[in-house]
């Protein structure tokens, strides 16, 4: 056997991975080869010496030190979440309205061609609305436009307004309030 | 056993419960310290890097994967801080007597006086602290983390980043590379 292989095999004996067929070889070749031999005795003395290595005294407080710094981020990141506390009740309110808002401009949509006579049929069968939501959004159109005094041009106004909101509270929440969340999350 | 438990404990600390990140501080402080010291062959700055590896994991637990080790996680947030530093500064070598001076350890120490058998004084310690230091970095760290922390290749491999086929090279080149350069400490073994 060459020497080459046997130094691999005696790096695998170090690693405690050298099967018994591996280790009867190896064995031969040591009775054979000063050179392993010596090569083998040196690394295990090496590998002892290097398991009893002294390692000089930690300083004191290392515990303290760390843990002042994690408190502080664990209040820091406390904190960041209960700085939105004051502001949950109106991402309360947004949700909700939007979504009466929402329903109310859909059916706004959806009844503007029932507002205009004959076509809206038409397109309803085109867009393959159903029924359902024909009669509902009809509904809602009803008292939309009722309280809106049948004023179509201030309906559309209404819904530009309703749109507008919607857009600005959704800039809000992603200057605003999402970096607040994520950075909660991530500090 | 050491895995599960330091599982459970990051479980615990994600959730906010800093005394269970304390209980990790405990358990791996030691090795941490000792991973960074055999590094960059300086108490002080060992300690600095210790101290910022267990501050980064704690801001950083959720991005620790739980189907790994906790330790070599930990081990490889602390030899990245080394590696930098070395980097930054390009620091020489230890000379000797800096490093007498900055030891310091117990002299009833058990694995102290395995070293001291074998050569009667702690000439050893110092000369195979200075091989060391002469290894590449990443054979320096494979070498440590395999020879005095005791990790198994898999670990070694996660700490390091690389393959565990890598990690084995970088142990073996490292052994036979301080053999050579210990050489004289070990003439009279084997022969
Ligand atoms: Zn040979």
């Amino acid at each position: 056997m060459e020497c080459n292989r046997g130094r691999q095999m005696i790096h695998a004996e170090l690693d405690g991975e050298l099967t018994e067929e591996r280790r009867a070889l190896l064995a031969e070749h040591l009775g054979q080869c000063a050179a392993c031999a010596q090569f083998r005795a040196r690394l295990m003395a090496l590998t002892t010496d290097l398991a009893a290595l002294p390692l000089p005294a930690q300083p004191e407080g290392f515990r303290d030190a760390v843990m002042g710094q994690v408190e502080g981020l664990a209040r820091k990141r406390r904190g960041r979440l209960w700085g939105l506390r004051p502001a949950l009740p109106w991402v309360g309110v947004g949700l909700s309205s939007s979504l009466i808002y929402a329903a109310l401009a859909t059916g706004i949509v959806l009844g503007l061609p029932q507002w205009v006579s004959g076509a809206g049929e038409r397109l309803a069968a085109l867009l393959s609305a159903g029924h359902g939501l024909w009669q509902s959004s009809g509904a809602i159109w009803s008292y939309a436009s009722s309280a809106a005094g049948d004023n179509a041009p201030l309906m559309v106004c209404g819904l530009a307004a309703y749109l507008a909101v919607l857009a600005g509270a959704g800039w809000k929440f992603r200057r605003q309030l999402l970096p607040a969340m994520v950075g909660a999350r991530d500090a | 056993m050491t895995e599960l438990a330091d599982r459970a404990l990051v479980a615990r600390a994600r959730r906010g419960d800093t005394e269970a990140f304390g209980a990790l501080v405990d358990r791996h402080r030691q090795r941490v310290f000792g991973v960074a010291y055999r590094m960059l062959g300086d108490v002080e700055a060992a300690n600095d890097v210790a101290q910022e590896a267990f501050v980064r994991a704690f801001e950083r637990l959720e991005s620790f994967r739980s189907s790994g080790s906790f330790v070599a996680w930990l081990v490889s947030i602390a030899s990245n801080l080394c590696i930098d530093i070395q980097r930054r500064s390009r620091r020489t070598p230890m000379s000797l007597d800096v490093m007498q001076e900055e030891k310091g350890y117990d002299p009833a120490d058990p694995r102290q006086a395995a070293i001291e058998h074998r050569l009667g004084t702690d000439e050893a310690a110092d000369a195979i602290h200075q091989a060391l230091e002469k290894l590449p970095a990443a054979q320096r760290l494979a070498i440590t983390l395999r020879h005095i922390e005791g990790l198994g290749y898999e670990e070694i491999g996660q700490a390091m980043g690389v393959p565990v086929g890598t990690a084995k090279t970088h142990v073996h080149r490292g052994r036979e590379r301080l053999a050579r350069m210990l050489h004289r400490f070990y003439a009279e073994v084997g022969s």
